[in-house]
């Protein structure tokens, strides 16, 4: 039983250790590992009043391909870096 | 003989704990190269650019489907906004930001918004698969009209629970969030108790099987495991169940609710079909 006990621990606190390792790459060996594809830096941290920039943006930009007569389902343009923050991640973890 | 049961009791609760997470944290997972997840990101943002999608919900699963209760496919989803991003190099580059609720590291119990990037969201798939719903232009141009208003806000709820009862205030997880941003743009109020009212009348959720151990001895190893909002059953928001919402109310075509397999796919063929959900929903 007591083993029972201490697998089924073991099973539990694993998770908990797994996601504690502080997996955060420093920036440098992230633009080295993405070096081809390439890495841009949003210029602001997130925050509510960023999001709701980029929501009043993406709103501008439909009206205005609208307007100009762009067919609804006309792909959009798109950068071929990958966006990242300064910060790296804008959760919790950081 | 009660306490071998106590302990058998304990067991199962430490194994549905894990498994029952329909999680929505920003922690790494990391389960593939960040090449390879840099580079299912920029797929992902390429199918819905060359959809012209200005808005979509997108699904991961930060677990192997089979530690997940069977009804559960994905463990978080969050709004993907196609937006021109001001980089610090002085230029601007077109791609989508993210919007997430994710719970807090500490207390787990409660949660906060955060934007951040499809980078950010790839490193949280553990199966390399996403779902998707776009929805149409008319409900595009509503949702992006809560995103960008002070009601975004006003519709989180910080008490955040795994399982989160949809009809029920009290707790909110991630896909209850989108599923509340989705009604205040269809009913046009950020009143979440009329929202709730709602959608305990228009939205069918996912019934989720726990026994009699898992429901009452889970939350005591996992805080995020409320359940003090279900009655009979466990009732939770789902990408299949919010699929078909969107479908039977006409917010978004068939053919735009549709899964992503990255190229290193662990994941099984694609299993959603419009009324997935309804087979295990509540009546």
């Amino acid at each position: 039983m007591r083993l029972l006990l201490v697998s089924a621990c073991t099973f539990a606190f694993s998770g908990g250790a797994a996601l504690a390792q502080d997996q955060q790459q420093p920036a440098n060996a992230m633009e080295e590992e993405l070096s081809e594809r390439g890495v841009n830096y949003a210029r602001d941290d997130s925050t509510q009043d960023r999001a709701r920039n980029y929501a009043r943006d993406a709103q501008r930009i439909a009206q205005r391909r609208e307007s100009e007569g762009e067919d609804e389902d006309a792909p959009l343009p798109l950068g071929e870096a990958v966006i990242v923050d300064n910060s790296r991640r804008s959760g919790p973890d950081n | 003989m009660r306490f071998l049961l106590v302990c058998l009791s304990l067991v199962a609760a430490l194994a549905i704990a894990p498994t029952a997470q329909a999680e929505s944290n920003s922690e790494p997972v990391d389960a593939f190269s960040l090449r390879e997840m840099a580079d299912f990101s920029k797929q992902i943002e390429q199918e819905l650019a060359s959809r012209g999608a200005y808005v979509a919900m997108v699904f991961r699963t930060g677990r192997q489907r089979s530690q997940l209760p069977g009804e559960i496919r994905y463990t978080h989803g969050a709004f993907w906004v196609y937006a021109p991003v001001p980089t610090l190099g002085g230029g601007t580059q077109y791609g989508y930001a993210v919007y997430n609720l994710y719970h807090e590291i500490d207390p787990v119990t409660l949660s906060g918004l955060y934007q951040d990037w499809p980078l950010d969201f790839t490193r949280g798939d553990s199966v390399g698969q996403v779902g998707v719903i776009i929805p149409n232009r008319e409900m595009q141009r509503r949702i992006l009209d809560v995103i960008a208003s002070p009601y975004f806000e006003a519709l989180h709820h910080p008490e955040y629970s795994l399982l989160s009862n949809p009809a029920d205030e009290r707790f909110q997880n991630c896909t209850e969030f989108m599923l509340d941003v989705v009604s205040s743009a269809i009913w046009q109020t950020a009143s979440r108790e009329q929202i709730k009212v709602n959608i305990d009348a228009y939205f069918r959720p996912t019934r989720v099987q726990l026994n009699v151990f898992q429901r009452f001895l889970a939350p005591l190893t996992d805080a995020r495991l409320r359940f003090d909002d279900q009655r009979d059953g466990i009732r939770t928001a789902t990408f299949a169940s919010l699929a078909d919402f969107m479908l039977a109310f006409d917010l978004a075509d068939e053919d735009q609710i549709f899964e992503i397999d990255a190229p290193y796919s662990r994941a099984e063929d694609m299993v959603y079909r419009g009324g997935e959900a309804a087979a295990t929903a509540v009546d």
